[in-house]
């Protein structure tokens, strides 16, 4: 992963990039950008670590990732997914645990592609998700996190932290 | 009767059903496309101190954060009735166009692209992004290396590139720098000269193999609506609307006017309103006699337009005419035409960059809540952007009104399917490639249906067709 540096034709690179994925006007949809916003505001990351919120625009990154020579070396995606548990419960996964989507689907808004996430695993990409079960996702626009999701972003933090700081935790 | 429903279709942001009904002869009856977006983003913007809704819009869609951020904050200016300074315009337009550089070369080359590159009868699995990297790993290379760059140029100039917040009611918060201006140049130069040889690229490479579907698929006759300054040349930031008849008259008006000019009409299975032009007196989607009709996003405001701003442009906009004319209505010319506006981009950013009062330290100017009603638009990449506000003494938001680009070619997009479906569906035979076609012409249009949720594992491509008691005949999961 490149980013600018003070000098805009030069790159920054990292090895790790955390993507807090969903809409923050969705309630619980939230929780990805909420845990990246946590993570910044209350731990000290490791130089080349990047958290990035990048609400519904996760699409974009990944097309660029996928198509880009230089990779980080370990992507993780925060986000909601239904896996039928309480709400607040959560567990990492990799991409072949997705549900497979036509491969034609490649859609901006949609949540990251298993094809997508299975394509950078080919270039070497070390990747994981980890998914919190959403309480209720309004239809409407609503802000704020249901108290077991947001109780989730403080354990989400921790796992992700102990994961930069080479104590990985994927325990559920 | 049989119903053959896709949903979503692939490769549009958002979410989208698209249900074709099959008379008894197994002919398209009739199309829908239905559209699944997230409803009450007017209502949750009510109540509100105004100043928020420039940094809360951004959220409403992660693909055009910077047009409705841009928008909004122009509709906050002219409810606070304050002009900017010229230093805060010109910073903010040089980031619209460096977003609009990203966004249409992502269109161009990952989602429109690999129906071209790949040709729509390639294999289902191979036409997508990753076709593109095996077919074209150059071309692949450069459109993330120009992607980057632009989304680097809005960092540079607002601090972030996907939720932005730097413009704010009475201008801007950052200035430029002197010190910035020679790397952004480096990096506006680097685009404009990826937007020469994608234009380039495809008229030699692309446009001549696909001129017959071109001439013939998803072809409807509409009106037209984009923005131009006074001198009647494209503008994707400022300027008044030109709403242009089929025939190619058009009226001029002010942003603040739309009302005067555009009403909207609603169908009972579309939760998205149909604006059309109110002059026409009524609205028909008639594909023999369409009234009311109007199209927006990159064709709409090549064929509004006298002329481009910029030389190169311009010289783009020639060649154009001089094969199609003015106006146009070939709908897979959207994706020439986003080019030609691609190449204006960059050249207006370089303008931009070479203006010295862009670095000016003068960005904003004092506001005061008060009681009023602001209107803003700027032209996304998706089509006309309008905010539309109304405050109460206190700046308090009592009404919020958003119609975006998608909105407004809603009824161009159910005309142009259920064209390319009556076209290519003969006799209940279909398959894969003609599905595709179908998709195709909705993809032209660049659409945004919103952002729905984003919840892992929540979407699937289906295909249904149902027979005339509804009933299931067979269904297709990706």
């Amino acid at each position: 992963m490149i980013e600018m540096t003070e000098n805009s034709s030069e790159e920054k690179r990292y090895d790790t990039l955390i993507l807090g994925s969903g809409n923050i006007l969705l309630g619980d949809d939230g929780f990805g950008p909420a845990v990246v916003d946590h993570l910044i505001q209350n731990f000290e990351l490791p130089k080349k670590a990047l958290a990035l919120d990048v609400g519904t625009g996760i699409q974009e990154i990944l097309f660029d990732l996928v198509l880009s020579d230089h990779p980080p070396e370990k992507i993780l995606v925060v986000d909601v997914m239904d896996q039928k548990s309480p709400p607040g419960r959560l567990s990492w996964r990799k991409p072949d645990s997705l549900p497979q989507r036509a491969s034609g689907i490649f859609s901006l808004h949609l949540p990251p592609a298993a094809e997508m996430l299975t394509e950078l695993e080919k270039k070497g990409v070390e990747v994981w998700l980890l998914c919190c079960q959403p309480g209720e996702i309004s239809e409407t626009l609503q802000q704020g996190l249901s108290r077991p999701v947001s109780l989730a972003v403080l354990q989400a933090s921790e796992k992700i932290y102990r994961i930069l700081k080479g104590v990985p935790d994927f325990s559920e | 009767m049989q119903t053959i429903v896709i949903q979503p279709v692939s490769r549009i942001e958002g979410h989208a059903k698209v249900t074709i009904k099959l008379d008894d002869a197994g002919n398209v009856a009739d199309t829908h496309v239905n559209v699944v977006e997230t409803r009450g983003f007017e209502r949750f913007g009510i109540g509100r101190p105004i100043e928020e809704l420039p940094r809360i819009v951004p959220r409403i869609c992660g693909v055009c954060p910077w047009a409705h951020h841009l928008a909004s904050a122009k509709a906050c200016d002219a409810v606070f009735g304050v002009d900017i300074p010229p230093a805060a315009k010109k910073i903010r337009e040089l980031a619209y166009m460096a977003h609009t550089i990203h966004s249409h070369v992502l269109h161009f080359f990952v989602l429109s692209g690999p129906d071209f590159v790949m040709g729509p009868d390639a294999d289902y699995t191979k036409r997508n992004v990753f076709g593109i990297i095996g077919a074209a790993p150059d071309i692949a290379k450069k459109v993330v290396r120009v992607r980057w760059l632009a989304q680097m140029m809005t960092q540079k100039l607002g601090g972030k590139a996907i939720h932005p917040d730097a413009a704010v009611p009475g201008g801007w918060s950052k200035p430029v720098l002197k010190d910035d201006v020679a790397g952004l140049k480096k990096d506006a130069q680097e685009c404009l000269d990826f937007a020469l040889f994608a234009a380039d690229f495809a008229k030699k490479n692309i446009f001549p193999k696909y001129l017959d579907a071109v001439k013939t698929l998803a072809v409807i006759n509409t009106g037209f609506l984009g923005t131009v300054d006074n001198n009647g040349a494209l503008n994707l930031y400022d300027g008044k609307f030109r709403l242009m008849s089929q025939d190619g008259k058009y009226e001029d008006f002010a942003v603040a006017n739309y009302l005067d000019f555009i009403s909207e009409h609603i169908e009972p299975w579309s939760y998205l309103k149909f604006p059309y032009a109110k002059k026409a007196g009524k609205f028909s989607m008639d594909l023999n006699q369409p009234v009311g009709i109007y199209r927006t996003n990159a064709l709409a405001r090549i064929n509004v337009c006298d002329k481009m701003a910029t030389a190169k442009a311009q010289a783009e906009l020639e060649e154009f005419r001089s094969s199609f004319g003015r106006p146009t209505q070939l709908t897979l010319l959207y994706h020439w035409a986003r080019l030609i506006e691609t190449v204006y981009c960059g050249e207006r950013a370089m303008e931009l960059l070479n203006d010295p009062e862009l670095t000016s330290p003068e960005i904003w100017k004092k506001v005061t809540p008060r009681a009023g009603r602001g209107i803003g638009s700027v032209e996304a990449p998706r089509g006309t952007l309008i905010h539309d506000y109304e405050t109460d003494d206190k700046g308090i938001t009592t009404d919020v009104n958003i119609i975006v680009g998608t909105t407004h070619n809603n009824a161009a997009i159910n005309m142009s399917v259920k064209q390319a479906a009556q076209s290519l569906i003969k006799n209940g035979k279909y398959d894969e490639t003609l599905m595709n076609m179908v998709e195709m012409a909705i993809r032209a249009y660049d659409p945004c249906f919103s952002c729905a949720t984003h919840q892992l594992g929540r979407i699937a491509l289906r295909i249904e067709i149902r027979g005339p008691k509804d009933e299931l005949i067979k269904k297709i999961e990706g």
